[in-house]
């Protein structure tokens, strides 16, 4: 393959899936340099991706990158991966201005991470395939990892769609997030506030925020009295949120949406 | 010939016509083609608003090499408006470059122009069977092979999970010998839909593709080598394998 790739060093776009990922049997660290390449996707065992990666001589920007590590271990994530996302990320200067990021996770242990620089447009996923169904411990920290080398004052936009509680540090380390979209999680306590007992336990988390979006949302142990504690705690000193709820979620009695309505500044439902 | 001094001339024309007065036929035609404004474009400038109906229209850009969109029901009735059409249209290769994109317009069109370079593509049939059209026969394994000897074909777009004419399409484009052959293939996209792996090594290791420029595969494919890929070509602009991984039968040599 890396003969391939140096035969052809005009190439834009290069799409490469499992099988065809060079397994570099012969040892060799020879780099290869595609300096037009605009769009770069990878598929396949993360060794396998990482070691092309390291081979490929690449132009400081590209239009589109997106990766996705199959058989990780946590260090391949955290000493690999990260590690790469961050310094592209640092190389390309419209990462720099306002982000949407999108995150998904599924039972099965899929994780997948899409930055969305807006102006002018760029797309950078990552996204990591385990071969077993991690413990969700393990799951939480592969999140944590792939989420790390995103730049973070940048981003304004988050959606979660995540087969997991939304981790705390998360929102504690993005603090310009305006908009907020959750789909697929459970109302439970401390919705959205910090671990009385953790470390950020004083801190006022998502202290930017405009636009909150629920989707396809569940109820714990104390209904819709979660959703309404947090909309009172965050809107206490003033600050005006919008509120949406929609997709297949349980009915919001009268009464709360009439509390709801209260607290927030628009409430579509 | 002004404006007016036309309508005067097509009423005039309708009079004769109402009463009778002449040759019908002929009257008629005289009429449409003072009624027909294409006649005063001039041929180039109509031969491409052919052109753009039938790919822009359809939805079938030209510039975008991934597409598998099929011609629209009666793409080409505007050849039965007038002689002059037909004329202009038959003087405009760009026109007969498409076959469409099923093997019943392929049966169609495939005698009409055989020097013009050919986008030859193919979607279908699906696993449904519902858009299932028949089997490649002699005539258009005939039209294909004399194309590759030729060396008019300018893309090969081939999506389908019928692993028999996929297999048959391949092997009329395949050159007997390694050679010179398929030298003007500018675009390569095979996606194999079905459950079983075609063998597309002969197609690649005989054709000489020192102008192709995108290389596109996906789903299951047997290849005994690689190695003509990096021999062969230096204009790849894209690069695409994205293999099935759940049939190696025969097993696939990993890349190296």
């Amino acid at each position: 393959m890396i003969s391939i790739l140096r035969s052809n060093p005009n190439l834009q776009e290069l799409r490469l899936s499992d099988t065809s990922l060079p397994n570099d049997t012969d040892g060799s660290t020879s780099k290869v340099s595609l300096r037009d390449l605009k769009t770069l996707e990878l598929t396949g065992e993360i060794r396998h991706l990482s070691r092309l990666l390291q081979r490929l001589i690449l132009p400081p920007t590209l239009d589109k990158i997106h990766l996705t590590g199959s058989d990780p271990t946590m260090e391949d994530i955290s000493q690999t991966l990260a590690p790469y996302m961050q310094d592209y990320f640092r190389r390309d200067a419209r990462f720099q201005t306002p982000l949407e990021v999108y995150s998904s996770s599924s039972y099965n242990g899929f994780i997948a991470i899409s930055v969305q620089a807006t102006a002018p447009v760029t797309w950078a996923s990552f996204a990591v395939n385990p071969s077993g169904v991690p413990p969700p411990d393990v799951l939480e920290q592969f999140f944590i990892n792939l989420i790390a080398p995103i730049p973070r004052e940048p981003v304004v936009s988050f959606t979660a769609s995540l087969d997991m509680k939304l981790p705390e540090e998360l929102l504690f380390v993005m603090p310009n997030i305006e908009t907020l979209s959750i789909r697929h999680t459970e109302l439970s306590k401390g919705f959205l506030q910090p671990d009385p007992d953790g470390p950020h336990a004083k801190t006022k988390l998502l202290p930017s925020l405009r636009s909150l979006s629920l989707e396809y949302i569940s109820l714990g142990d104390d209904g819709w009295g979660h959703l309404t504690t947090y909309l009172a705690h965050q809107t206490s000193n003033g600050q005006i949120i919008s509120l949406q709820v929609s997709g297949d979620v349980p009915r919001i009695p009268a009464e709360v949406v009439d509390e709801i309505k209260d607290l927030v500044g628009e409430f579509i439902y | 010939m002004g404006r007016e001094t036309n309508i005067h001339s097509i009423r005039a024309l309708e009079k004769q016509i109402e009463e009778g007065n002449g040759d019908p036929i002929k009257l008629k035609r005289t009429r449409n083609s003072l009624l027909n404004i294409s006649t005063r474009v001039p041929p180039e400038i109509l031969g491409y608003i052919f052109v753009w109906s039938i790919f822009r229209e359809s939805g079938l850009a030209l510039e975008s090499p991934s597409n598998f969109s099929r011609l629209e029901e009666g793409s080409y009735n505007f050849l039965l408006v007038c002689h002059h059409w037909f004329e202009v249209a038959f003087r405009m290769p760009e026109l007969w470059s498409f076959w469409g994109n099923v093997l019943q317009d392929w049966k169609k069109r495939h005698h009409r122009s055989r020097a013009t370079p050919l986008d030859l593509v193919l979607r279908g049939p699906d696993d449904s069977g519902y858009d299932y059209d028949g089997f490649l026969d002699e005539p258009l394994r005939d039209a294909l092979r004399s194309r590759a000897r030729q060396d008019t074909i300018r893309r090969v777009h081939l999506m389908t999970y019928d692993y028999d004419l996929l297999t048959s399409v391949i092997s009329s484009l395949t050159p007997d010998v390694e050679g010179g052959q398929n030298e003007n293939i500018e675009s390569i996209i095979l996606v194999n839909e079905g459950p079983a792996a075609v063998d597309i090594s002969n197609f690649f290791s005989r054709s000489h593709l020192s102008r192709l420029r995108l290389l596109d595969l996906g789903g299951d494919f047997w290849i005994s080598s690689w190695d003509w890929l990096a021999s062969r070509t230096t204009l790849l602009t894209s690069l695409s394998l994205d293999f099935d991984s759940a049939n190696h039968h025969p097993p696939r040599p990993r890349l190296k």
